[in-house]
């Protein structure tokens, strides 16, 4: 019998997107948001995803007892995932995210249909980067469930096809400006 | 008889406790390492099937994470992490190995929560006022060298940065952050994270603010 072997290359192609520069971008630019739909089934997925199975991700029971909230909810990592998606959608391929920061003021739970969006509220270079910070929102159908900003560093027309690197200290380790 | 309900809470469910200790006390150690000098070595480098499960829930598109062309394209040395990936599953240490005891006992019952893999080096945690529950709620996260296919991370340090006193909606406690950073196998920094949990003793049902 004949042993079958896939063929050594089968890495799928997808087209490359658009991608977005520091200079076509200012203050006050939304940046496209998503709507979210925390289906159970897509709640264990991000259970697996992220290897993280405390049961207050899966179990009714101990999210009531252990997290006082009303059902399973997304892990903390699984949150910040949706932010994840919007601002990698947005700064393609040449783009890094240089930090986030947020906080979590309401349960992502299972059933809810998550609007996360962002805004930039500053752009300015620093240390050879060119940055902006987004400040994001992620809002569950009861309130505001995630707030934070997320900084990224963005490619310059004048280099459009280097994406942006640094050392420990955030001094730019390629040219970008 | 069977092991109970609730099970092994993890250390930001809450669960002990000492009530002759106030948050005030949890305070004054802000700044120790609670790490007990463990260096957590992953047990799995970053490979493709770790990045693409990872951006499946979300359906995260970005081909730097999907396509070792693009992301050498673009610069990078292969396959990018996802930067929310950085700090969780690729410093993943292993759930069960070889050897290891089960970590589903037979008496167990349907709400048992094993003791799984830990996210960060611990060796405990500062004295505290008893709590009952908790979560995680605030992350700052930095990110420096750039993850990629074949890396093996490296957890160290899990020192106090915050302890805030608070009642919310939900119970009576205090918000605690720990700070923790990542390396590569050079050496190399790749993040540095503050991450925060509540915790807090539950108020009952009646009283929490839906």
């Amino acid at each position: 019998m004949k042993a079958f072997y896939p063929t050594v290359d089968t890495t799928v192609r997808w087209p490359i997107p658009p991608q977005i520069y520091f200079e076509q971008v200012d203050e006050g630019d939304d940046i496209p948001a998503v709507d979210f739909n925390l289906t159970y089934q897509r709640m264990i997925m991000f259970v697996g995803a992220t290897r993280n199975y405390p049961g207050l991700h899966h179990n009714e029971r101990v999210a009531q007892k252990r997290g006082a909230a009303p059902g399973i909810f997304l892990q903390n990592n699984s949150c910040l995932m949706l932010w994840e998606r919007v601002v990698s959608d947005w700064m393609g391929n040449y783009g890094r995210v240089r930090a986030a920061t947020f906080r979590i003021t309401e349960f992502h739970l299972a059933g809810d249909i998550i609007h996360v969006g962002g805004k930039i509220t500053k752009k300015w270079q620093d240390k050879g980067l060119n940055l902006v910070e987004i400040t994001m929102e992620s809002k569950t159908p009861r309130r505001v469930g995630m707030a934070g900003t997320v900084t990224v560093a963005l490619p310059s027309l004048k280099y459009p096809t280097t994406t942006p690197m640094w050392d420990r200290e955030g001094n730019a380790t390629v040219v970008c400006q | 008889m069977a092991r109970s309900k609730e099970g092994a809470a993890t250390p930001a469910q809450g669960g002990g406790g000492d009530s002759e200790i106030t948050w005030e006390d949890t305070a004054k150690h802000i700044g120790e390492d609670y790490s007990g000098g463990i260096i957590m070595v992953a047990d799995e480098r970053v490979d493709k099937v770790m990045i693409s499960r990872y951006c499946e829930p979300a359906e995260i598109g970005n081909l730097t994470y999907w396509d070792e062309e693009a992301a050498r394209m673009a610069g990078y040395r292969s396959q990018v992490v996802p930067w929310a990936m950085v700090k969780e599953v690729p410093t993943y240490s292993g759930n069960w190995r070889p050897g290891q005891p089960t970590r589903f006992p037979l008496d167990a019952d349907v709400d048992y929560q094993s003791q799984l893999a830990a996210r960060s080096p611990s060796s405990g945690e500062p004295p505290m006022p008893p709590t009952n529950a908790g979560f995680f709620t605030d992350m700052t996260i930095e990110f420096f060298e750039p993850v990629c296919l074949g890396d093996r991370l490296t957890t160290m340090g899990r020192v106090l940065s915050h302890v805030t006193p608070k009642e919310t909606r939900v119970g009576v406690g205090a918000f605690l952050g720990y700070t923790t950073s990542y390396f590569n196998q050079d050496g190399q920094l790749v993040a540095k994270a503050t991450q925060g949990n509540y915790r807090f003793v539950r108020k009952d049902e009646k009283d929490i603010v839906r």
